[in-house]
């Protein structure tokens, strides 16, 4: 049951981690390497709010916000000029959070940081004991991308998304804001890096390259999502496996390895990833 | 440049030993960075994991001239020349056949994403840097492999190897980038699904410049290690890979010369600050790389050059070319009637959309056929079945050519181009960079393998090709760029570059959209000589008023069938095609 527990967290945990980068991608068609940055954000913004006494919860509502932030600046000055030039947008973004972590290095200095865990406790699950912020963890991955699935399919603000994604001049046409959405939306995609960073930092160790490790291994994970929510689920649970169980019974720094390696043959054999259309 | 090598031969009588070194290892950064110019600012191919040949190049010399024990501790060293060279050819080999196994699964072609291979060649370091910890034995663990320097040469003997190496290899490259091989890397940067219709192996160049550039990256790699004498995981890692392409991007893409200016200067500029201040530093690099991504995108380079060219009053556009006439027997015609091409009820569709419901037609040799029909009818989808090889959900397509028969069903498009099926598009996709005989020539080369070194100035082409350069007012425009040409240029130019492929059948979506009531009839008279000259011409119509004028053959499309065929005229008076075009239920 633990081992099964273990692997739900790593499936939840990557889901975290690549809700933000999805939503951006999915509906941006840009691959935002800045997202290591942005969690890197998250997290150092929810060390300074922990610092001066602000509560958990709160906090990393503010340290998302920041996050968020930090993506409508970005955005605005670098995104919104290279729409049109998607190989480029990967460099600048890369560049971006290069600067990120420099100013974050500037800022903090090089060494560990630590966080406390809000809750150290622990629940039983079907008769095992296991870290109650874990399970919490699992739960936010979860949750968020559910919501994302139902926002986009049941609201009329997941129309607008919808519309845009599939068809931008049209939707501008039909006097949606698309700058505004675009926007909207990679602020959105930043504030969720912000929240991943800040959940997972009790738990990661905390320095200037947080995230920058899970940052290959997430990006592989949105391409064979294949910008479908299914697909998405789907390899979140089939990276997150094959890294857990991996790195159990194998060994984890190659568990890393093996999953990139994975990716990069199913991509090559089915470049739409693991989307599945109705026919 | 003269003045360039002239610094470069006297340098080490002006520097101290500590420069010197740094100039050195700064020249070597140089041929790395030209390496990553070829890859990617002339062909394209962003390599975000360009340092891991790098450090593979330097790691094979390491264990070609070390012993180590399981834990990573230099055990004995050979200090001899033939280990290192043995390690430098073993490292360059190696580097070669992964990046030939990056590539092959990189490079596919059917729905390629421009993407996957920037993320793959990022995994790849990152994970290159994970795992060379984990295998101390072979590679010094964390702390890397010292003492593998190569001391037969002095500092200053080093300093002439590593000009001079430098000196060969960007030689090379801007011979290589002139010739025409140069040429079609360049389109394939600038359009690369274009540049499939004219015959072009898109994946196999890729694959050649991908492998070669590794290959010389290994090399600086291999040179770094006998001259540094140190091997670790950092030469391997993401952050070095950045630095790589920041040298390349500030110094100007596509450019050769800008590259090593970048990696030369930065690189020393980084030595002298990353002591003091390493972090601000790094900030600023970071800054400068995302402001010359967006912003000035062609390099710093480029600009310079440009403002050197107009203060000294220089004109470029050395090596321009033109557009000739080629003496060739006139081919055998085919015996009209033969049929070229042969649809068999072909259903093909996107997805639960069925757009062509059983296509049954044949092409004849000689012959003029327009497709016509209403709006959604499938015409376009036709066009692209018959040129993209996408295997219909049902039927087949075969091809009967002169010199080859060949079936669609799975052919790639530059299979399908270079048996002598040529495609023009009804919104011209043209490349940003090649001027109008630059087109030509690529298209004329019909995916020949191109020369690395020979640069062709007069591009030979047939009268038919000369007939429409001189229709659409191109002539005298051979070296200008798309961007300053019009609308109606840029359909010549396409048409032009169609022609130039000496096809046995020419398919034209629309080819008189756009054109005046004159060039129409220039176009007409100019498929009515193709026609004699044997070519089979297939046109996606809709304009009836030529279609009557310039076609032998008629069929219309409608509802993804074809309800009728025949001669123009026949086809006009027929009750089924009125239907169609004023409008009922499709059955």
């Amino acid at each position: 049951m633990s081992l099964t527990l273990d692997v739900l967290f790593g499936v939840g945990s990557l889901m975290l981690i690549v809700a933000g980068l999805f939503l951006i991608f999915g509906m941006l068609h840009v691959i935002n390497l800045a997202h290591a940055g942005l969690m890197a954000v998250g997290v150092y913004a929810q060390v300074s709010f922990r610092g001066h006494g602000i509560p958990f919860w709160p906090a990393v509502l503010l340290s998302a916000l920041v996050a968020g932030a930090a993506g409508a600046v970005i955005e605005f000055v670098v995104i919104r000029r290279l729409y049109a030039r998607p190989l480029d947008t990967i460099l600048a973004t890369w560049g971006i959070s290069l600067v990120l972590i420099q100013l974050i290095t500037l800022i903090y200095g090089p060494g560990n940081k630590f966080l406390d865990l809000p809750t150290v406790s622990a629940i039983e699950v079907l008769g095992t004991p296991y870290g109650t912020y874990r399970l919490l963890i699992m739960l936010a991955g979860a949750t968020i991308v559910a919501a994302l699935g139902l926002i986009v399919r049941f609201t009329s603000i997941g129309l607008t998304v919808r519309a845009v994604m599939t068809n931008e001049a049209l939707a501008r046409s039909h006097g949606i804001n698309t700058i505004r959405a675009r926007q909207v939306t990679f602020i959105v995609g930043a504030a969720l890096a912000g929240v991943a960073g800040a959940l997972l930092g009790p738990i990661q160790g905390i320095n200037p390259n947080f995230g920058a490790t899970a940052v290959a291994t997430a990006f592989l994970a949105v391409l064979l999502a294949g910008r479908t929510l299914p697909g998405l689920v789907l390899s979140c649970v089939l990276f997150g496996a094959t890294q857990t169980l991996f790195a159990r019974y194998v060994n984890p720094v190659w568990a890393g390895a093996v999953v990139i390696g994975l990716a990069v043959v199913i991509l090559r054999f089915r470049p739409e990833g693991l989307a599945f259309r109705r026919a | 440049m003269l003045v360039a090598l002239v610094l470069l031969a006297v340098a080490p009588l002006f520097l101290g030993t500590y420069y010197l070194g740094l100039l050195t290892i700064s020249l070597v950064y140089g041929v790395l960075a030209v390496s990553l110019d070829l890859v990617w600012g002339y062909t394209g191919i962003p390599d975000l994991g360009h340092a891991l040949w790098f450090g593979i190049g330097a790691l094979s010399v390491a264990m070609a001239t070390t012993k180590l024990d399981s834990f990573g501790i230099v055990l004995t060293t050979y200090p001899g020349l033939g280990r290192h060279l043995a390690g430098l050819v073993i490292g360059v080999l190696v580097a070669g056949a992964i990046a030939a196994v990056v590539g092959i699964l990189s490079f596919s072609q059917r729905e390629a994403d421009p993407f996957y291979i920037a993320i793959v060649t990022l995994a790849l370091t990152v994970v290159a840097g994970t795992i060379y910890g984990q295998l101390p034995q072979y590679t010094g663990g964390d702390n890397g492999i010292f003492g593998i320097a190569y001391h037969g040469l002095t500092n200053v003997q080093w300093y002439y190897v590593s000009a001079a190496v430098l000196v060969v290899v960007a030689a090379g490259a801007l011979v290589l980038v002139r010739s025409d091989f140069g040429l079609v890397m360049r389109s394939i940067r600038d359009n690369e699904r274009r540049v499939r219709f004219f015959g072009v192996n898109v994946e196999l160049m890729k694959l050649i410049v991908f492998v070669g550039g590794a290959m010389i990256a290994a090399g600086a790699g291999g040179m770094f290690a006998m001259i540094e004498g140190f091997v670790s995981s950092q030469l391997f890692d993401f952050l070095f890979s950045t630095q790589i392409l920041i040298w390349v991007a500030v110094g100007g893409r596509a450019t050769v010369l800008g590259p090593i200016l970048g990696a030369v200067g930065l690189s020393f500029v980084t030595a002298e600050l990353s002591s003091s201040s390493p972090t601000q530093w790094a900030l600023f690099l970071g800054l400068l790389f995302v402001a010359v991504v967006v912003f000035i995108p062609d390099g710093v380079l480029p600009p310079i050059v440009r403002l050197f060219r107009r203060v000294f009053h220089q004109h470029g556009a050395q090596g321009g070319r033109q557009l000739v006439d080629v003496q060739r027997s006139a081919p055998e015609l085919r015996p009209a009637g033969e049929p070229v091409a042969t649809v068999s009820d072909v259903e093909f569709g996107y997805g639960s959309l069925r757009v062509l419901r059983g296509v049954d037609f044949e092409i004849l040799a000689g012959e003029l056929l327009c497709i016509v029909g209403p709006n959604g009818a499938g015409k376009s989808t036709l066009l692209n079945v018959l040129t993209n090889g996408k295997v219909p959900m049902r039927g087949r397509i075969d091809y009967h050519l002169q010199h080859d028969r060949l079936a669609q069903s799975g052919a790639s498009i530059h299979r399908i181009a270079r048996s002598g099926v040529a495609r023009k598009f009804q919104i011209p996709h043209l490349f940003d960079t090649l001027t109008v005989a630059e087109t030509i020539l690529v298209a004329s080369m019909r995916g020949a393998l191109p020369s690395v070194w020979r640069r062709t100035r007069d591009v030979q082409v047939g009268r038919s090709v000369h007939e429409i350069v001189d229709a659409t007012a191109l002539a005298g425009r051979e070296n200008d760029l798309p961007p300053h040409l019009a609308h109606g240029l840029k359909q010549g130019l396409e048409l032009a570059a169609a022609l130039s492929m000496r096809p046995e059948i020419l398919l034209l979506d629309e080819p008189t959209a756009g054109l005046t009531a004159n060039e129409r009839h220039v176009i007409g008279e100019v498929f009515r000589r193709l026609l004699d000259a044997g070519v089979t011409i297939v046109l996606i119509e809709h304009d009836l008023d030529f279609v009557a004028r310039v076609a032998d053959r008629v069929i219309v499309l409608h509802g993804g069938k074809v309800v009728e065929s025949g001669t123009p005229a026949e086809v006009a008076a027929s009750p089924v095609v009125r239907e169609a075009y004023v409008g009922t239920a499709v059955t």
